[in-house]
């Protein structure tokens, strides 16, 4: 997703080669090395080679993790309970919600298609802003041990499986499917979808694990004391 | 061009650290404690065999009904085919489109993308590196679309629930799909876009 979002597409500072002696970086997709110097804020550093970003530096972005993961999270249980659509024809009513729709496809036996949707539309993106927020959380309180390090881990393990916005394309495509079939009435779930779909979305984009495993680093990383891997 | 590779060092896979090792797996990152390997170990042969996969789910998926619409007792199963032939039919041509690329177009390409890319990795085709590495990054991005169709049929199963008026159920073809998406997702993270640039340092020594 990457540059792929207009509050991202801050302006892009080339990585130069050979310019400073601070740092020295390989692209994690071409294997170019590199010697860079941190981005100014709001900026990000891209390969020259393969123009993969290499670095961003975000402004406070242990405060913005908090503030979009805790917004994405609050907006959750709504989403997902709450009618996103209610279908009406010959008086007869039904509503659908994201849950319904999971557990109809598990009562019909379909489990393998309702784990997967359930898990891309629901786990994924509730366990990725939970793990930010742990993450933020645990920043903050500088408890930089082996947790934090697994927390970290997993949150760049799951990122990819959360896709919000592909349901929000599906949502929109049942809708126009149906709305010849009878009255189709937009619901409440659907407003706070749509919010926790753009909060789930900034965090993603703007998070920046970066400076936290740097910090990790300075304290001695997985070795150092009170930091044990299983 | 300098790589890490060329200076002996080893771009640590989960926190991105560069370190002085043979990354053979057998050193741990001494910030995270990962395995430390030069490339995603065994990235060719784990891409083609999540590639092999999914051309083989592909057969079901697309033979098999993947939906059934029921509308005052009239209706059949639905491929996926069929169901974008129907939603054509029906005027909804944008809808029809968005479906047929989503769940047609992005899988079919997305493994021919990634077989070429390993077919030039294979056979050391002179082929643009930038050109390849878009391709990758497409690849990457537009995994998670082919997911529409089924979170569609999530949808319509709830929200078409009446009985004998109206009443929408999935098909087998909607689990075989699911493992098709599931399983070109996988190909794409095991594929390490570096073996591609990987191609020029060689050519270069």
């Amino acid at each position: 997703m990457r540059g792929w979002w207009p509050c991202l597409n801050t302006r892009v500072v080339e990585a130069a080669m050979g310019l400073y002696q601070q740092n020295r970086v390989a692209c994690p997709e071409c294997d170019a090395l590199l010697n860079v110097a941190s981005p100014p804020a709001g900026k990000k550093l891209v390969c020259p080679r393969c123009r993969a970003t290499l670095l961003r530096s975000a402004r406070d972005p242990v405060g913005r993790g908090l503030a979009l993961s805790l917004t994405s999270l609050i907006l959750m249980p709504p989403a997902f309970l709450m009618p996103i659509m209610t279908f009406n024809l010959l008086g007869l009513d039904t509503v659908d919600t994201m849950v319904k729709g999971v557990l109809h496809l598990f009562a019909a036996g379909f489990w393998w298609l309702a784990l997967l949707v359930l898990f891309c539309s629901m786990l994924a993106p509730m366990l990725e802003s939970l793990l930010v927020l742990l993450i933020c959380l645990l920043a903050r309180w500088r408890a930089y041990g082996s947790f934090l390090i697994i927390l970290l881990k997993a949150q760049r393990r799951i990122r990819r499986w959360a896709m919000l916005e592909v349901y929000l394309l599906g949502i929109l495509v049942a809708y126009v499917k149906m709305i010849d079939s009878g009255q189709v009435h937009l619901g409440v779930g659907l407003l706070c979808f749509v919010g926790m779909l753009l909060a789930t979305t900034l965090n993603t984009v703007m998070f920046d694990s970066r400076p936290i495993w740097e910090e990790i680093g300075r304290r001695g990383g997985y070795r150092a004391r009170g930091a044990r891997l299983a | 061009m300098k790589t890490a590779r060329s200076e002996q060092l080893v771009l640590c896979h989960d926190c991105r650290l560069l370190v002085r090792s043979r990354g053979d797996g057998s050193s741990a990152c001494p910030r995270c404690g990962s395995p430390l390997h030069q490339r995603r170990p065994h990235s060719l042969a784990r891409t083609w065999a999540f590639v092999i996969a999914a051309w083989v789910a592909m057969a079901p998926a697309n033979l098999y009904p993947i939906m059934t619409v029921v509308y005052f007792g009239d209706g059949e199963p639905d491929t996926i085919a069929s169901g974008v032939m129907r939603l054509a039919e029906e005027g909804m041509l944008p809808i029809a489109m968005l479906v047929f690329v989503a769940s047609i177009a992005v899988p079919v390409l997305k493994l021919l993308g990634i077989m070429l890319l390993l077919l030039t990795i294979h056979f050391r085709w002179a082929l643009n590196k930038m050109q390849c590495m878009i391709l990758y990054r497409i690849i990457e991005v537009i995994g998670a679309w082919s997911m529409l169709d089924l979170f569609m049929i999530s949808i319509l199963v709830t929200l078409a629930d009446l009985g004998a008026v109206a009443q929408v159920s999935a098909g087998p073809g909607a689990s075989a799909f699911a493992m098709v998406v599931v399983l070109t997702m996988l190909a794409a993270i095991s594929f390490d876009p570096r073996l591609i640039w990987d191609l020029q340092e060689e050519a270069h020594d």
